[in-house]
């Protein structure tokens, strides 16, 4: 589940900036989630990938797998259940907020529960 | 796959009253020969334009949905806004598979049900049962392709009313259902479908389910006619058989009217005995359907709604959330909620745990909230705080025992205790009251009703568990018998111990909104019926032509008779239906 082909990154190479989050909401990287991660993602310039940090036991997915965060359904494909750790990627113009954007919204678990 | 124009007539289990006809519309795809088919190079094009307009067709209409549901402030409206981006984002990758040589219907099998299938095996359980929202956007697109979605609250299939057609519902189909232009239901199985019937009477479209054979018998098309009210489903009825559904459904609406015109009546008999008539309701929106017909309350207002509307067990916000856009719409009349009353359909919680043996007599409904104490803590909170703006009660289900009514006051003055440190508003006296529907619960009302507020007789379960029969099982449903004596006087001695204890007895399962029920109900000693907003009017009407004196002598009559059928009997040469004839 690699990005899809054929984008050429013309702008100056930059470093990519990457924080890692765990998923807490209990029912994992669902439809809900997924969506609301897809739609924020759209919102910024920059490409954004979510890579798979840790995978659980006996997972169809290695860990390193990536998916692009604008897409719902490769982030709804990785499977990630509930406790999984999950690497935010961005790179381009918004990077940092793209990625403290995102990372609130794991944070918060969406919105779907309360917090602890 | 027979489909041939003579007629068939299949039985099945009525679920839903009234007389529906209409062309079916098949819901799954049974009778997809296309999907297997290869494409000619030359019409890729040509499918992909077809697959656009279908993938148009399915955002209108989650949009439609989403609107529908938005305006209500109904959490579940969000689901489908996800829906929607989920199929925004399938659209590139369909695309690109139809191009490798294929029908789109094919690609919605290779993309979307695949994907759905990976999800579905992952292990932990809480997000493979979430495959089903994946499932559910490839069911959608699927009926868009074959040009069977129902198209808008107004129309319909372009032939006139559908009927539909399928193996099985879940309640999440079901509710989609609501205002489309669709005759009558007709299902398959009978099987796990307790709820989607809750939600199908709901609605008020005929429906018949556990009908054998229905699947490989019915074409796309082919003209249906589903007796809801006899539990028959003829496939190409004749002509006469058509006359006879036409006039049927004629009657059926004329007398619809008819009686919601007496809406405004009080419930009362002829000699001046008033009863109460509340409504059973499943989501905040229903509260006008029971308000137009004259309910002066809900009686039982289910909260398993919450759950699949979030993907998870919903917090305490939006446990509040529903509770009061429920309450605004009621104003002062008395709203009645039940805690959660999780079964072993595949839409609950339960699902996601081991399976057990016997569901039935498993970890459900309260027992899963003893089991599950912060989900059921979090519920709490939320009734607690509605409590203090409006007329609410609290009602617990399947209570078996008097220590299950302690364990869970306690937990509520647990709870009361944390909102009054914290200061939040909230009404630590709310009424509790429990549902009898456990024969230890009526055998024991006398224990019970000292300790609560209120009893709510819940009839289906009742019986189920008194004369050991699941009546969504084709081959037992005829044991299931409302009128055997065993049941009766269960019945008895819970009306009994609320009389004597002084608190108010109502039942909230369908056997008081059959017409020969209500009266022997009444003579019983029963005053409270929730019912399905639907069967309100005849429910008053037939109050309105009965003398309480009459009603008495009758229930007498039937507990000193020793058979089911006698006292059926009885009770049928006693009770004319409203609408019969």
């Amino acid at each position: 589940m690699t990005k899809q082909e054929g984008e050429s990154m013309s702008q100056p190479v930059t470093e990519p900036v990457q924080r890692r989050v765990e998923i807490l909401n209990r029912a994992g990287l669902h439809a809900r989630p997924a969506t609301m991660i897809a739609i924020k993602a759209k919102e910024f310039e920059c490409e954004i990938e979510l890579i798979l940090a840790t995978v659980p036991e006996d997972h169809h997915l290695e860990a390193g797998t990536r998916a692009d965060a604008k897409n719902s359904i490769e982030l709804i494909s990785l499977g990630a259940p509930c406790g999984t750790a999950i690497d935010i990627e961005a790179a381009g113009p918004g990077a940092e907020e793209a990625v403290d954007a995102l990372a609130r919204m794991f944070d918060s678990r969406f919105g779907l529960e309360a917090e602890k | 796959m027979d489909v041939s124009n003579a007629m068939h007539v299949l039985d099945g289990i009525p679920v839903s009253g009234g007389s529906g006809v209409g062309r079916a519309l098949l819901y799954e795809e049974t009778h997809d020969v296309r999907a297997a088919a290869a494409l000619p190079p030359r019409d890729v094009e040509e499918e992909i334009q077809r697959l656009r307009r279908a993938g148009n067709l399915a955002r209108d209409d989650l949009a439609a949905l989403h609107e529908s549901l938005a305006a209500s402030r109904d959490a579940i409206a969000q689901i489908f806004t996800a829906h929607a981006a989920m199929l925004d984002d399938f659209m590139p990758q369909l695309e690109s598979t139809i191009r490798e040589g294929v029908t789109a219907e094919h690609a919605v099998q290779t993309v979307i049900h695949a994907a759905a299938a990976r999800i579905a095996r992952v292990k932990d359980p809480l997000l493979s049962q979430r495959a089903k929202d994946i499932v559910d956007v490839g069911r959608r697109l699927g009926r868009a392709l074959r040009g069977m979605m129902p198209e808008g609250p107004e129309t319909g299939h372009e032939n006139g009313p559908v009927v539909v057609v399928a193996r099985d519902l879940t309640p999440s189909e079901a509710v989609q259902l609501r205002g489309r232009n669709i005759a009558a239901i007709a299902l398959e199985q009978g099987g796990h479908t307790s709820h989607t019937a809750v939600i199908v009477k709901s609605l008020e479209i005929p429906c018949v389910t556990g009908v054998e054979g229905l699947a490989a018998l019915v074409g796309p098309g082919q003209m249906i006619w589903v007796d809801g009210s006899q539990g028959r489903v003829v496939v190409e009825p004749d002509a006469a058989a058509m006359e006879r559904a036409v006039e049927l459904g004629r009657r059926y609406e004329r007398l619809e009217a008819a009686l919601l015109e007496e809406s405004g009546l009080p419930p009362e008999t002829i000699d001046g005995h008033r009863a109460v008539l509340l409504a059973n309701i499943e989501y905040p929106l229903d509260v006008e359907a029971g308000l137009a017909r004259g309910a002066s309350g809900v009686g039982l207002y289910r909260t398993e709604y919450l759950y699949e509307a979030e993907g998870g067990l919903p917090t305490e916000d939006e446990h509040l959330a529903a509770y009061r856009a429920t309450l605004e719409r009621l104003g002062d009349g008395l709203l009645t909620i039940r805690t959660f009353d999780f079964g072993a359909d595949k839409e609950s919680p339960l699902a996601a745990t081991a399976p057990e043996p016997n569901p039935a007599l498993g970890v459900r409904s309260l027992r899963w909230c003893f089991a599950h104490e912060e989900p059921f803590r979090v519920q709490l909170r939320a009734l607690l705080r509605v409590a203090a703006e409006g007329n609410v009660r609290i009602m617990l289900p399947m209570v078996g025992s008097l220590e299950e009514v302690r364990r869970a006051k306690a937990l509520l003055a647990e709870t009361a205790a944390e909102l009054e440190a914290a200061g939040i508003p909230h009404r630590a006296d709310v009424p509790v009251g429990i549902m009898i529907e456990i024969p230890a619960a009526a055998v024991t009302a006398d224990l019970l009703a000292p300790e609560v507020d209120f009893f709510s007789i819940g009839s289906n379960d009742l019986i189920q568990y008194d004369l050991a029969v699941d009546r969504m099982n084709p081959r037992v449903e005829p044991l299931f018998r409302p009128s055997h004596p065993s049941v009766l006087r269960l019945l008895q001695r819970t009306i009994d111990a609320a009389a004597d204890a002084g608190i108010p007895v109502g039942m909230c399962g369908e056997m008081g909104g059959l017409s020969i029920y209500t009266v022997l109900l009444l003579g019983m000693g029963l005053r409270e019926f929730s019912l399905t907003p639907g069967y309100i009017p005849r429910v008053r009407r037939l109050l309105r032509t009965l003398t309480m004196l009459d009603a008495r002598r009758l229930a007498r009559e039937c507990l000193r008779l020793s058979t089911a059928d006698e006292i059926e009997a009885l009770l049928r040469a006693r009770v004319t239906p409203i609408g019969a004839g």
